[in-house]
């Protein structure tokens, strides 16, 4: 709009006459919007608002935030339960018990494996529950060990029984 | 009638004053309709302009700043108003090659007798295709560069120029015809 611009003849006809209008409307009423156009206002004017207002959606907004902060502020909270104060009662000197195994514990072996391994693998080695060593001792297929400084019992069957047996008789 | 000041006058409308907002009415009207005759086709959709113009005013007064004349900001509101009419109608800014101002545009020999005042002017720039008035409207009357007509329009400034040559043409023709009878 600043820059000079090419008016024609034409151009300045129009605009001169457009631009020197009377204030008050011709009398022939060419000028002058019908009163139905009023009444149209009016009644745009006097038509409550559809939907949701600007104001009624920033509101809505404001308050999902808020709800939803609450209740991520809420459930991030660790659940404090009520606290009992423990009862002190004088603590005796606790008696040391033989301990047995306790169910968490690994059951340890009846007695250390004499087969292969090395004692101390065999001796931290937990047997579990249902093994193959256990039921070995449950059935009884162990046979008892001989004291340190006893005589060495052999078999009643066994080969180096019968050549004793050979050499006595 | 009673006369109010440009801020009396906004602030008893967004106080949602009747008489104010009467008052706005009846001081407008008149000036904002002669400007949407020049975009319309005709005194109907003028009409029309004119209403959906006012209710936008009102709606929107709460952004009137005071930085200028309330006049001159209805007058946009107004403008754009014509705008949007216009722009729902399909290529509205095209070229009319075959167009003839004369085939039964004219309903009487009276018309080319008459005067050039305004109301005749008004009459033969409605007659023009919706694109020709727009262009002319905004370059002649309104003050717009192309530039600014090609953005405002959403077409090319040689669109623009070329719609703006076509419209002089046609207001000569209708002139010079005026003229001579």
């Amino acid at each position: 709009m600043t820059e000079q611009q090419a008016q024609s003849p034409i151009d300045d006809l129009f605009q001169k006459t457009f631009e020197n209008l009377p204030d008050s409307p011709a009398e022939s009423g060419w000028d002058t919007p019908s009163d139905r156009v009023w009444q149209n206002v009016q009644t745009n004017l006097s038509k409550p608002k559809k939907g949701w207002g600007t104001q009624s959606l920033v509101l809505m907004a404001a308050l999902v935030v808020t709800v939803a902060a609450g209740l991520y502020w809420m459930f991030s909270q660790p659940i404090k339960t009520p606290v009992t104060q423990p009862v002190v009662t004088p603590v005796e000197q606790p008696v040391v018990a033989p301990s047995e195994p306790s169910e968490n514990q690994p059951v340890a072996s009846p007695k250390p494996s004499t087969s292969t391994g090395s004692g101390k693998d065999a001796q931290s080695k937990p047997v579990p529950r249902n093994s193959t060593e256990e039921q070995k001792a449950k059935s009884g297929d162990n046979t008892a060990q001989p004291l340190p400084g006893s005589k060495p019992t052999l078999p009643p069957n066994s080969t180096e029984a019968q050549k004793k047996k050979g050499e006595k008789n | 009638m009673q006369s109010f000041s440009d801020q009396e006058l906004v602030s008893g409308v967004l106080q949602g004053s009747s008489t104010h907002q009467t008052a706005l009415y009846r001081q407008f009207s008149v000036p904002m309709f002669r400007v949407l005759l020049r975009y319309a086709k005709d005194r109907a959709e003028a009409e029309d302009m004119l209403q959906d113009g006012f209710v936008r005013v009102y709606r929107d007064m709460g952004q009137f700043r005071g930085e200028g004349a309330l006049g001159g900001w209805i007058r946009r509101i107004m403008v754009n108003t014509a705008l949007s009419h216009l722009r729902k109608q399909r290529d509205f800014v095209r070229d009319v090659p075959d167009f003839n101002v004369f085939e039964s545009k004219f309903h009487t020999e009276e018309d080319f007798a008459s005067n050039l005042d305004a109301q005749t002017l008004m009459s033969y720039l409605q007659r023009l295709p919706p694109g020709y008035r727009t262009v002319f409207n905004f370059y002649a009357i309104e003050g717009f560069s192309h530039e600014e007509i090609a953005e405002q329009l959403g077409i090319s400034i040689g669109t623009s120029k070329s719609q703006l040559f076509k419209a002089r043409e046609f207001l000569k023709k209708i002139l010079n015809k005026s003229f001579i009878s």
